[in-house]
């Protein structure tokens, strides 16, 4: 049998990521243009791969599907996006740092979880720390997968001096920091402080 | 008793000498007013310290998590009015809005929710307009129609923590009394109430004319006062002896304590109801118990139907005489008319409405026994029992009671199933335990098929071989040592291990001829047992006993060769820890059911954060989670998917000897759950964790809505398509192939004759065929 390496094989996950992650997401994100704009990208995908392997329309399947895995397809113009007549304009979030290349790579985190990170941030400055952490504990309840919410929690504990626990929160946060630099960075530099006080 | 004695010792004073008489008259009726003096301060210390104690005496008030609405959330317009009514929440009658109350128009419902006292401090009163879209919550905006991020309801009471002798109740202050309730209660128990001094002669003699001219007992000649006496002893003999006692009591409480102060003890003591082992005391706790929402948001037709209730728990039992209950209500109504404490309009509209008693189905999770015991179980580690039964301590938990209601008749329904298939099945018994693993929160307990029980808690205390629940530990032992992948081939192969005292164990596959070897992805999905067993022996079962243990927080179970197959016994609540642990990544989120406890004042006595701690290599678990997702694809929980809407989750199923329990434990990206199915004796049921817990398990996740698990990209992770059967790396044109992640570092064996391609030489076309195969084909 011959031996081959796995890395020069195999796609890399990372490249599958926008594809897989955002059809599994609850339906509740339709509202995120970035989500229209890579369902819009997969399904034009979808019909320039069924149209060169010239099968019937019918066949091809949904975007949702579990398995498309090339990142990058050919991109469709912009006047072609189906759009969503039910979501009124006003109902786009603003995206932070704008449109641009790197919306797609943008993690999409729930507005709701966000709006309670913010307000877990007022509470800490104003000295209202265990507020602070139960409002937090909402926001898991909203999106547990939003790596800010744990290094929130993670700078909470290390001001109550847990650096144990400070660890454990920097590290929950990088395993989910996959796709999100600034938060990468934000949890390497908690997870240092915690070594460090130690 | 004391009265005759002075009588007795005057007769043994007749033979003394006459003089002497009157010394002796004189004498024993100084004794016996020094004895009735003694009695009267006894009596009077035995009321004022029942009276004292009982005003304090407050069961622990136990609420569930509250609903959190925010936009996108998926909740459709239907299922919130549902849990609206379970709240105890009411349709508006077009009246100004107030707590409590929702009204829907059209896409939309309005509301106002009530205040309530958090961890974090008080929460006024909100009025919201939440609009829904087919999705489910689209947007939410307060009167001014500013758009508001989020909206937290009021938290649903889902029971206290009531004493060994079964009293509940939930004590109201006296401005949390209606004043139409204490008109009432004076218009029909009591009329003299206000003006009496704890005994009324004239109705006493009233009652006896009545029950004279009926020839029996009509009506009570008892004050409220003498009521609330008689209450508190717990002694229905009607003895003469008793009767005295009571007024003596009577009087004696009239001159200590106001008016006031006396009909708010009526109102929190007086007994109201039976539900099962509890005792409903009190109108407070009677308002929940019949109508599903406080006291202060009863109308006049419900505060008469509580006051019929006081003369008679059983006799005017609602939801057994209805009739009868209605009748006695409306003549409540008609008297509160004629005395001029509600205007006829109102009383008479109110006699025509039904009793509007909350109903089995929309009642929801009113009384959660299971819950409960887990609570209590917490609380008991910080405090005491008295604390807990008496102090008024407000406990804030973790319980979501949509899950709660969907656990509970997922449970409820399929046991019932189960029990209609045959003799064997007859006695089968379900629990169930749902969990949010990130946070390590508890969302629902079932501990029976019978929610309202309060019985045998199974979530909790029956600890049952678990099968090959064990099995994710030995797989995740082995992705951790990076000597194996999902890849990996093992061998399928019979196996005899001798054991320490001599004898031989011999382990086999559940049906079928070894296969001689196969993919560690198959071995998992299809839950085969001697490629699980020679793995773990290959790791060594200490290994696998200690990663098991971490896994639940527990120290490791003894490491006997048959751990491998899951004769180690763990009760359903300690199962969902080990899952969790799997499901969050290999953080390990100790189970709680409590989040907050705050004194009767509001102020925190004690909090239970989020605590997690990093216990397994995330990369080893999220290759786990690929395999126990092929579970459902490919494994023992294929025959799920019907029930399961197209949603992907993660899971086992575990089936322990003789066919005596049935589990299945699964989970989503952030819901839990397990269920397990056997007997309370412990005989066989004939299930596998597929045909009986499953289906059940299945039920839950779609009755909450489970949302699916996203597969997290983990960096140091690749892709890899891979033959099913055998692990090599392969083609889906030319084999049978799952794509699994593998360290990117890891080094596979090829299929020769069917070896995959660079795929970036392949052409678009070939590329797209792949992808269509993999979507279209893909179980």
């Amino acid at each position: 049998m011959a031996e081959a390496s796995a890395g020069r094989n195999m796609k890399q996950h990372d490249e599958s990521r926008q594809a897989i992650r955002h059809p599994a997401t609850p339906p509740a994100r339709t509202a995120n243009p970035a989500r229209h704009w890579l369902r819009a990208m997969g399904l034009a995908l979808a019909v320039v791969l069924a149209g060169c392997a010239g099968l019937p329309i019918g066949q091809v399947p949904a975007p949702d599907a579990e398995e498309p895995r090339h990142g990058r397809g050919p991109e469709a113009p912009i006047s072609e996006l189906p759009g969503d007549p039910q979501a009124p304009p006003e109902e786009f979030p603003e995206l932070p740092g704008g449109a641009g290349p790197d919306v797609e790579l943008e993690p999409d985190y729930h507005p709701a979880g966000q709006a309670l990170i913010d307000e877990a941030r007022r509470e800490r400055v104003l000295g209202r720390d265990a507020a602070a952490g139960a409002t937090l504990e909402r926001a898991l309840r909203i999106d547990s997968q939003n790596p800010w919410i744990w290094i929130e929690l993670g700078k909470l504990r290390l001001a109550a001096g847990e650096l144990a626990a400070t660890r454990s929160m920097a590290q929950k946060a990088l395993t989910l920091a996959d796709r999100d630099p600034a938060a990468r960075a934000e949890a390497g530099y908690l997870l240092r402080q915690a070594d460090g006080g130690s | 008793m004391s009265r005759k004695k002075p009588a007795r010792r005057t007769r043994r004073a007749a033979g003394r000498p006459k003089h002497g008489l009157w010394r002796w008259i004189i004498g024993a009726t100084l004794l016996a007013l020094v004895a009735a003096a003694g009695w009267i301060a006894w009596l009077d210390m035995r009321i004022t310290s029942q009276f004292e104690g009982r005003r304090w005496d407050q069961p622990a008030q136990v609420f569930a998590a509250p609903v959190e609405l925010y936009a996108g959330r998926p909740l459709g317009i239907e299922r919130f009015t549902e849990l609206l009514e379970a709240q105890g929440y009411r349709q508006a009658d077009g009246s100004a809005p107030r707590a409590g109350f929702w009204w829907r128009q059209g896409n939309s419902v309005r509301l106002m929710t009530r205040a309530f006292r958090f961890a974090e401090g008080p929460r006024a009163a909100q009025v919201a307009q939440i609009d829904f879209d087919a999705i489910g919550i689209r947007r939410i905006r307060d009167p001014q129609g500013r758009e508001l991020p989020f909206l937290q309801l009021d938290p649903l009471r889902i029971g206290s923590i009531f004493p060994a002798h079964g009293e509940d109740r939930m004590v109201l202050a006296p401005e949390e009394i209606p004043p139409l309730l204490a008109a009432a209660l004076i218009a029909v128990e009591d009329r003299r109430f206000e003006s009496h001094r704890g005994l009324d002669p004239e109705g006493i003699g009233r009652a006896l004319l009545v029950n004279l001219r009926a020839g029996e007992v009509r009506q009570g000649g008892s004050t409220l006062t003498q009521q609330l006496v008689k209450s508190y002893f717990l002694d229905s003999r009607r003895t003469w002896r008793r009767k005295f006692t009571e007024a003596a009591m009577a009087l004696l409480l009239e001159q200590r304590y106001g008016k006031d102060e006396i009909l708010t003890a009526y109102v929190n003591e007086v007994y109201m109801g039976q539900d099962g082992r509890r005792a409903i005391h009190g109108f407070g706790l009677a308002s929940a118990f019949y109508f599903g929402k406080p006291l202060a948001e009863l109308d006049a037709a419900e505060i008469a139907t509580l006051v019929t209730i006081v003369r008679g728990p059983s006799y005017y039992n609602p939801w057994r005489n209805p009739e009868r209950v209605r009748e006695r209500r409306d003549l409540v109504l008609k008297i509160l008319a004629e005395q001029g404490a509600l205007d006829a309009e109102r009383a008479g509209a109110a006699a025509g409405r039904p009793l509007g008693l909350r109903g089995a189905a929309s009642a929801g999770p009113a009384y959660q026994p299971a819950f409960l015991g887990l609570v209590r179980r917490q609380l008991r580690r910080d405090y005491r029992d008295a604390d807990l039964d008496s102090a008024g301590l407000v406990v804030l938990t973790t319980l979501d009671p949509l899950a709660q209601q969907s656990a509970q008749s997922a449970v409820s329904d399929g046991i019932g199933q189960l029990r209609r298939r045959g003799e064997a099945l007859e006695k089968v018994e379900g629990a169930a335990v749902v969990t949010r693993p990130a946070t390590g929160e508890v969302l629902a307990l079932v501990g029976g098929a019978q929610g309202s029980f309060d019985g045998l808690n199974r979530a909790l205390d029956a600890s049952r071989p678990i099968g090959s629940l064990v099995k994710p530990a030995t797989y995740l032992a082995a992705l951790e040592s990076g000597r194996h992948t999902l890849a990996s081939t093992l061998r399928d192969e019979a196996v005899t291990v001798v054991l320490d005292d001599g004898s031989t164990w011999q382990p086999e596959n559940f049906s079928g001829e070894p296969l001689g070897t196969v993919s560690m992805a198959r071995s998992l999905a299809e839950s085969l047992n001697l490629p699980a067993v020679n793995l773990g022996l290959e790791l060594g079962v200490e290994t696998v006993a200690r990663r098991l243990g971490h896994l639940a927080g527990t120290p490791p179970p003894p490491a006997f060769p048959s751990l491998l197959l899951g004769s180690v016994e763990y009760a359903p609540l300690d199962v969902a820890e080990i899952y969790g642990t799997i499901a969050a990544g290999g953080f390990r989120a100790p189970l709680r059911a409590v989040k907050a406890v705050l004194d009767e004042t509001g102020t925190p006595l004690s909090r239970y954060p989020l605590e997690i701690e990093a216990v397994a290599d995330p990369l080893a678990v999220a290759q786990l989670q690929r395999g126990l997702r092929l579970v459902f694809e490919r494994g023992t929980a294929r025959g799920a998917a019907g029930r399961l809407g197209g949603r992907q989750y993660a899971g086992k199923t575990g089936t322990s000897g003789e066919f005596r329990d049935s589990w299945f434990a699964g989970f989503g990206s952030d819901t839990l759950a397990v269920v397990w199915v056997g007997r309370d004796d412990n005989a066989p049921v004939g299930l596998t964790g597929a045909s009986g817990a499953l289906p059940i398990w299945a039920d839950i996740m779609s009755g909450i809505g489970a949302a699916d698990l996203a597969p997290n990209a983990a960096t140091g992770l690749v892709e890899a398509e891979i033959e099913y059967a055998t692990g090599l790396l392969a083609r889906g044109d030319c084999a049978d192939t799952v794509v699994v992640p593998v360290p990117e570092a890891a080094v596979l064996e090829t299929r020769r004759d069917c070896a995959p391609r660079d795929p970036w030489d392949e052409t678009p076309i070939e590329r797209g065929l792949q992808w269509l195969k993999r979507a279209l084909g893909g179980t």
